[in-house]
């Protein structure tokens, strides 16, 4: 993976929370870093910062095109500009995030690249007795054909992409609804889709593993 | 208002009018003394002459209206002379003509005489006339000539003006456009010019400016404001309840932060009117929408939606800022709501009413319900609803709210 981010601290956060996830990770702070590590190296993830001290991220995208095979790219940004979103999908990225954001949200999105990429499109995930088929927008338990609305699907993908830690309410209720802030703090919404799956999960003879975690938000762990 | 070529043509024919009334009286009454005093030379001259004769006992004969003598009797008679412009009936012309006389009573070898001379001033009069009339024609062809070669001149002067004029009220600060200023050879038409090109340059720059301190400061907000958030979270998957609960503290206000930085960045835009890209939208579409995605509230409160949208509500403006605009309301309405309640969304092609029932025992002051950062519950920013004021005020929208027992009502009208 490349992270290319001009603010130390977020880079540091970056590689080390990935690094936690087996991924080899190179840093650039400045475009002129980047591309060379584009040269000499081939990556399957690149996370870019559009405000780069010299100069703007999305420049870089041509030049990954043409160095890099078989990449996956995020686009991060402070600006909530349209324009930019549109430029960056435009010229080839695969997703886009604006500042502030929830690492769970970018860890989910990461996954989803790689899964597109490394299982060539294989749409299966395994979480122990939970299938999830994401082309057929089935989820089996054992064998067993859950009935899922739309939300809870999304929702059983995300815990499981980010299995074993916290995800608070907030960062759920924004990878469901785009936005958390139409809630105010009126989570009960929330709730409801928590309980639901739970609770289908569970009946299907599934094992609970939708942690509460008190006044926070939940945990998808077998632990 | 009157437009300057108009002021000064009617000052112009006022003083006009003025000046030639003063100059009519001035030849006139010159004319006039001079006729008379012709006259009254005249006169005194055929006086003369027939005193003259009295004296030398001729006898002279009365020929009205041209000279009268009489003999006076008697011997207190005063003497005097004098002149005077009479009118007599002429019997040849059948009309009043005008004359001027000279009386006197005077003693002539012991006796006394009273003497009337006239002389007809009628030519004179007549040529007067004449006269009068023939100015008066001439000045008024005058008038109108330099009338109209005064309006023509004027327009010709001020047409490159009166195209400045146009340029500037074309000038839109927004869509950085230039003012094209004609030339002129006049002092200060130029002088104007200059000022003004100077003035819209510095405005521009300073309103661009403006827009990027604004927007760079936000943004520059919003990177540390990450950062708290991701590392408030990293502590967050501590096992440790209290100190997970007190990284989640610091997670939900950078998020409020952030959330209020947008926010606050939003209605900086509005104000310096950033319109965005304007087209006409129909907002009964972006109704829909909201709808939809606010359903699962709308459900757990069990509000009762009534959508009665009759005619398309379609309006110039920027398709996100109408998404804000009704997101803004609908969050309101539902969030001010009592469990069961109701939301009501009526539009015509005119208006579009929001209606809905809210929370027992709660007040609302509709006076400063738009103020920023009036909140109903500490949790809200409290900025939905000034954001929703800045929004109507920018495009030309107008609203209007009014509440009922229980219920309170939004109307946007055009």
């Amino acid at each position: 993976m490349l992270i290319v981010e001009d603010e130390l601290d977020l880079q540091n956060y970056l590689f080390d929370y990935f690094r936690k996830s087996d991924f080899v990770i190179y840093t650039a702070k400045t475009k002129f870093e980047a591309e060379d590590l584009l040269l000499i190296n081939q990556f399957d993830i690149i996370l870019l910062d559009i405000s780069l001290p010299d100069g703007s991220g999305l420049d870089l995208i041509p030049i990954i095109k043409d160095q890099q095979k078989d990449f996956g790219s995020i686009i991060l940004t402070a600006k909530d500009s349209i324009d930019d979103k549109i430029e960056g999908l435009d010229l080839g990225a695969d997703d886009y995030l604006t500042k502030p954001f929830h690492i769970a949200e970018l860890n989910s999105r990461v996954k989803a690249i790689i899964r597109r990429k490394k299982y060539q499109n294989q749409t299966l995930i395994q979480y122990h007795e939970i299938s999830v088929d994401i082309d057929r927008i089935e989820v089996k338990v054992n064998d067993e054909i859950l009935n899922l609305t739309n939300k809870e699907f999304d929702l059983l993908i995300y815990l499981i992409s980010n299995q074993d830690r916290v995800l608070t309410k907030e960062s759920i209720a924004e990878h469901l609804w785009s936005s958390d802030t139409v809630f105010f703090d009126n989570f009960d919404v929330l709730y409801a889709q928590i309980k639901n799956l739970r609770k289908k999960i569970t009946a299907a003879g599934g094992s609970n593993y939708l942690k509460t975690i008190h006044g926070i938000g939940y945990k998808f762990t077998d632990k | 208002m009157k437009k300057l070529i108009q002021q000064s043509n009617k000052q112009f024919l006022i003083l006009i009018t003025i000046l030639l009334s003063a100059c009519y009286l001035f030849i006139f009454s010159g004319l006039n003394y001079y006729i008379n005093h012709e006259s009254d030379e005249k006169l005194e001259n055929d006086e003369f002459r027939i005193v003259q004769e009295i004296k030398k006992n001729r006898k002279v004969s009365s020929i009205y209206p041209i000279a009268e003598i009489e003999e006076l009797i008697g011997s207190n008679h005063k003497i005097y002379k004098s002149l005077k412009s009479e009118y007599l009936f002429d019997e040849y012309d059948q009309e009043m003509e005008p004359y001027r006389v000279l009386r006197s009573i005077q003693k002539i070898n012991g006796n006394f005489y009273k003497i009337t001379v006239r002389q007809s001033t009628i030519e004179q009069k007549d040529l007067l006339i004449t006269l009068g009339v023939a100015i008066s024609g001439l000045f008024v062809l005058l008038i109108l000539i330099l009338f109209f070669i005064n309006n023509k001149l004027s327009h010709k002067l001020w047409k490159p003006f009166y195209h400045n004029l146009s340029e500037l009220e074309k000038f839109d600060l927004q869509n950085n456009s230039k003012l094209n200023l004609i030339e002129s050879n006049i002092t200060e038409f130029e002088q104007l010019n200059r000022s003004l090109k100077s003035f819209s340059t510095k405005l521009v720059n300073d309103y661009q400016n403006l827009k990027e301190f604004t927007e760079n400061a936000s943004h520059e907000i919003q990177t540390p404001l990450s950062i708290i958030q991701l590392n408030a979270e990293e502590l967050l998957q501590e096992s440790d309840e209290e100190k997970s609960q007190k990284a989640y503290a610091i997670y939900k206000s950078a998020k409020r932060l952030s959330s209020l930085n947008h926010k606050l960045l939003l209605l900086s835009k509005l104000d310096n009117q950033q319109k965005g890209i304007v087209k006409e939208v129909n907002f009964n579409h972006i109704i829909e929408e909201q709808i939809n995605l606010l359903l699962g509230l709308i459900e757990l409160k069990n509000i009762e939606v009534i959508l009665n949208l009759k005619e398309k509500f379609i309006h110039p403006i920027d398709v996100e800022i109408v998404e804000i605009l009704i997101s803004n309301l609908l969050s309101n309405a539902i969030n001010h709501n009592k469990n069961n309640g109701f939301i009501q969304i009526e539009s015509t092609n005119k208006e579009i009413k929001f209606s809905n029932s809210t929370k027992e025992n709660v007040s609302i002051n509709t006076d400063k319900i738009f103020n920023r950062f009036n909140k109903f519950n500490s949790d809200s920013v409290g900025l939905g609803l000034s954001i929703v004021l800045k929004i109507i005020n920018l495009y030309n929208l107008s609203i209007d709210v009014s509440k009922k027992d229980g219920e309170i009502q939004f109307i946007i009208f055009k």
